[in-house]
C-alpha cells in the first residue's frame, strides 16, 4: 500500500492508540440495529431465516476470503456461483441426471474456472482483480449458453434437498455450512498449506525464499475459492428450485464485504475462517435488517457499498494494513 | 526490433489480420455501411476508453463508469423530451456535472481513504447503480426531442455524430495527455509514484483529475448512447465498464500505469468491434461476445507482461 502523509496522521494516531476492533464496532451496529426493532427482527423464525441466508454467503466468503489473505481478490465468484447453478440445474432437468452427478459436475465446472484463475495468477505477476475481472465475464458467458440466458427451472424435490430438508432438526445447507467451517478452519490452523497461505499474504518474497512454493499455494487458493463458489452456487440454485445465469451477480461482492467487517485486510496476511464467519452472520443481518425497513435492494447496495469502503479505510488508517 | 516499435506496430498488425481475415471469410464485411457501422459501434466504447486510459496510467482503474453512464443519463433524460433550449442546456449541465462529480468521489476516495482504486470504484459501481434504480425504479424515458435524437442518430457531413463526438474526444485527450502539464504529469505518477511526488507533483490533484474526466466521458457517451437508444433506464450499460477495459488492455495500456495511449486504447476499441462485428457476420451466439471480451483482457495482460519481462 501506497502511504500519503497528510491530514489522516492524528487519526491515524488517535485509531492506533484506542484499543477498538473495528469488527466490536460493526457487531455493536448490528445489536444497536436489532435494538431498534425487536419485535420482527430478533425472533426465533427470523433469527432461523438469516442463519440459512447467511450459509451461502458465508460459503462464498471463504473463497473470497483464501485470495484476500494472500493480498489478491476473485472478483469472478459471482458469476463461478451462477455458471455452477446452471450446469446442476441444466444436467438435472434437461439430461436428467441424478442430483449428486449434476452437483459433482457443477463443483467440476467452479474448480475449472478456479484453476484458470489460480494458474494464471500464480504464474504471472498480473493483478489478480484484472484476471478474475476476465474470468467473470468468461463464466458468465457459459453459464448464458448452458442456460441459453433463461432460467432453467428445477423444481423437483431431489434438486431442492438442499433448500429445504433438515437432518435432525438442522436444515441441510446448514449442515453443509458447518462442514465447509471446520474443514477449512482445520487447514487455516493447523495445516501447514494454511500457515503458507498467510506466510504468502505477510509477505511473499520471504515466503519464497524460506522455501515455500508460492506458485503451487496460489493455485490452490483460486481453485478451493472456485469450488467453493461452485458449492454456493448450487446451494442458492437448489434453495430456489431453478438457476439462472443472473442469480450469482454480486455476490462476489458480498463476499469481499464480509470478508473486511470479519477483519480481514485487503493488505494481506490476516483474516480468520470464524471471525468471518460472524463477518457474514453481520452482512445477512444487516441485508435482513434492511430488508425488514423496507429499504429496496438499491439503497442495500449503496450501504453495503459504504460499509466495505469505511471498514477498509479504518483499517489501513489504524496501520493494521501497513505490513 | 525494440520494444517501442513492437509496440506501436503489433496492435496495427493485429487489426490487419483481424479485417483481412473477416474480408476473405465475409464479402460483405468491407462494405461502406458496415464499416460505418463498425465505426458507430465503437465510437461510445472510444469515449469511455479514453477517460478510462487516464485512470490506468495512474496505475488505477475504474469499475464504476458503467454506473455512472446509467445514473447521469437517467438523471438527466426528463430534460431532453421538451425540446427547449434551456432544458437542453439543464439535461447536459446535470449529466456532465453529475458524471464528473461522481468521478471527483472516487478520486478523492482513493486518495485521501488511501483505499486501493478497484474497491473504491467497485463500491461506486454498486452505490451509483442504486441510486440509478432507486431514483428511476422501472421507469423508461423515451421520445427524446430530435434535436436531442441528433447526437445519437444524426451526422456531420455523412460522418455520424458519435463518431465525430469520439473523434473531437480523442483529439482533444490525446493533445492533453501529450503536449500539456497535466498529461506529463498522469504519466509521471503511473511510472513512477514516489519519485513524481518527491518531484513535486501533486499526486492528489493529478488522480482527482483522472477519475473525474472518467466520470465526465462516461456522462457524456451515457447521452449518445440514450441518444441513439431513444430511451434511457436504470439498468442500462452494464457491459461499459469491461469493453472500455477491454479497449485500453488490448490498446497497450499497461494495468501497472505509466504506458500507453489514447491512441492505441482506440486501435483496441477497434479490435474489440469487429471481433464482435465478426462473430455477428458469422452467426455466433451474442452469448459468446462476454467471453471472447473477457479471454481478450487476459490475453492482452499476459502479453503486456511478456513484453516487459524480454524488455528487461
Amino acid at each position: 500500500m501506497k502511504s500519503v502523509a497528510g491530514p489522516e496522521g492524528r487519526l491515524k494516531r488517535a485509531l492506533a492508540v484506542v484499543p477498538v476492533d473495528i469488527y466490536a464496532i460493526v457487531l455493536l451496529g448490528a445489536i444497536f440495529w436489532a435494538a431498534c426493532d425487536p419485535g420482527t427482527f430478533l425472533t426465533s423464525g427470523n433469527f432461523m431465516n438469516i442463519m440459512e441466508q447467511c450459509t451461502i454467503l458465508a460459503v462464498i466468503s471463504i473463497a473470497s476470503l483464501l485470495p484476500i489473505i494472500t493480498k489478491g481478490v476473485d472478483l469472478s465468484l459471482g458469476s463461478i456461483m451462477s455458471f455452477a447453478g446452471v450446469v446442476a440445474a441444466y444436467l438435472v432437468r434437461n439430461q436428467e441426471w441424478g442430483m449428486a452427478p449434476a452437483c459433482l459436475a457443477a463443483v467440476a465446472a467452479g474448480a475449472g474456472v478456479g484453476m484458470i484463475n489460480g494458474f494464471i495468477i500464480s504464474r504471472n505477476n498480473v493483478a489478480p482483480f484484472i484476471i478474475t475481472l476476465g474470468t467473470m465475464n468468461i463464466a458468465k458467458s457459459l453459464a448464458m449458453v448452458v442456460s441459453n440466458s433463461r432460467t432453467i427451472s428445477a423444481n423437483t424435490p431431489s434438486f431442492r434437498w438442499l433448500g429445504g430438508e433438515t437432518v435432525g432438526g438442522v436444515p441441510y445447507s446448514v449442515a453443509l455450512m458447518l462442514a465447509v467451517y471446520l474443514v477449512f478452519d482445520a487447514l487455516m490452523r493447523k495445516r501447514r498449506l494454511g500457515g503458507y497461505i498467510y506466510a504468502i499474504g505477510g509477505n511473499e518474497t520471504a515466503a519464497r525464499l524460506s522455501g515455500i512454493d508460492v506458485r503451487l499455494v496460489k493455485f490452490l487458493t483460486y481453485t478451493f475459492g472456485g469450488v467453493l463458489a461452485a458449492v454456493a452456487g448450487v446451494m442458492l440454485a437448489s434453495r430456489l428450485g431453478s438457476a439462472n445465469p443472473g442469480y450469482g451477480d454480486g455476490f462476489e461482492f458480498y463476499g469481499i464485504a464480509s470478508a473486511v467487517v470479519g477483519g480481514a485486510s485487503m493488505a494481506g496476511g490476516t483474516g480468520s475462517v470464524w471471525r468471518m464467519f460472524a463477518g457474514s452472520f453481520i452482512i445477512s443481518a444487516l441485508r435482513n435488517g434492511l430488508n425488514m425497513a423496507g429499504l429496496p435492494v438499491s439503497l442495500q447496495m449503496i450501504v453495503l457499498g459504504l460499509i466495505i469502503v469505511g471498514i477498509v479505510t479504518l483499517d489501513t488508517m489504524g496501520g493494521r494494513g501497513e505490513k | 526490433m525494440n520494444r517501442a516499435f513492437l509496440d506501436r506496430f503489433s496492435r496495427i498488425l493485429a487489426l490487419v489480420l483481424i479485417v483481412v481475415l473477416l474480408a476473405a471469410t465475409k464479402p460483405n464485411f468491407l462494405g461502406v455501411r458496415n464499416l460505418l457501422n463498425i465505426l458507430n459501434q465503437a465510437s461510445l466504447n472510444v469515449i469511455v476508453a479514453v477517460g478510462m486510459t487516464f485512470t490506468m496510467l495512474i496505475a488505477g482503474i475504474d469499475l464504476s463508469v458503467g454506473s455512472i453512464l446509467a445514473l447521469t443519463s437517467v438523471m438527466a433524460a426528463r430534460f431532453f423530451q421538451t425540446g427547449g433550449v434551456s432544458d437542453m442546456i439543464a439535461g447536459f449541465a446535470v449529466a456532465l456535472g453529475l458524471g464528473t462529480f461522481l468521478g471527483v468521489l472516487n478520486g478523492a476516495a482513493i486518495v485521501h481513504l488511501r483505499v486501493p482504486a478497484f474497491l473504491v470504484t467497485f463500491g461506486m459501481m454498486q452505490a451509483a447503480r442504486g441510486f440509478a434504480y432507486l431514483f428511476n425504479s422501472g421507469v423508461i424515458y423515451n421520445n427524446f426531442d430530435g434535436k436531442f435524437l441528433f447526437l445519437g442518430k444524426g451526422d456531420v457531413l455523412g460522418v455520424p455524430t458519435p463518431v465525430a463526438i469520439a473523434a473531437l474526444v480523442l483529439g482533444l485527450f490525446g493533445l492533453i495527455l501529450a503536449k500539456t502539464t497535466m498529461g506529463r504529469r498522469v504519466y509521471m505518477v503511473g511510472a513512477n509514484y514516489s519519485s513524481a511526488r518527491y518531484s513535486g507533483i501533486s499526486i492528489g490533484r493529478t488522480t482527482i483529475f483522472a477519475y473525474a474526466l472518467s466520470g465526465l466521458l462516461a456522462a457524456l457517451a451515457g447521452l449518445v448512447y440514450i441518444s441513439r437508444l431513444n430511451a434511457a433506464e436504470a439498468i442500462i450499460g452494464e457491459h461499459f465498464n469491461l469493453m472500455a477495459i477491454a479497449a485500453a488492455a488490448i490498446g497497450g495500456v499497461s494495468f501497472n500505469g505509466g504506458s500507453g495511449s489514447v491512441f492505441g486504447t482506440v486501435l483496441g476499441a477497434l479490435i474489440l468491434t469487429i471481433i464482435m462485428n465478426g462473430m455477428n457476420l458469422h452467426g455466433i451466439p451474442t452469448q459468446y461476445q462476454n467471453l471472447a471480451t473477457g479471454a481478450a483482457i487476459i490475453l492482452a495482460v499476459l502479453l503486456d507482461r511478456r513484453a516487459m519481462r524480454a524488455e528487461v
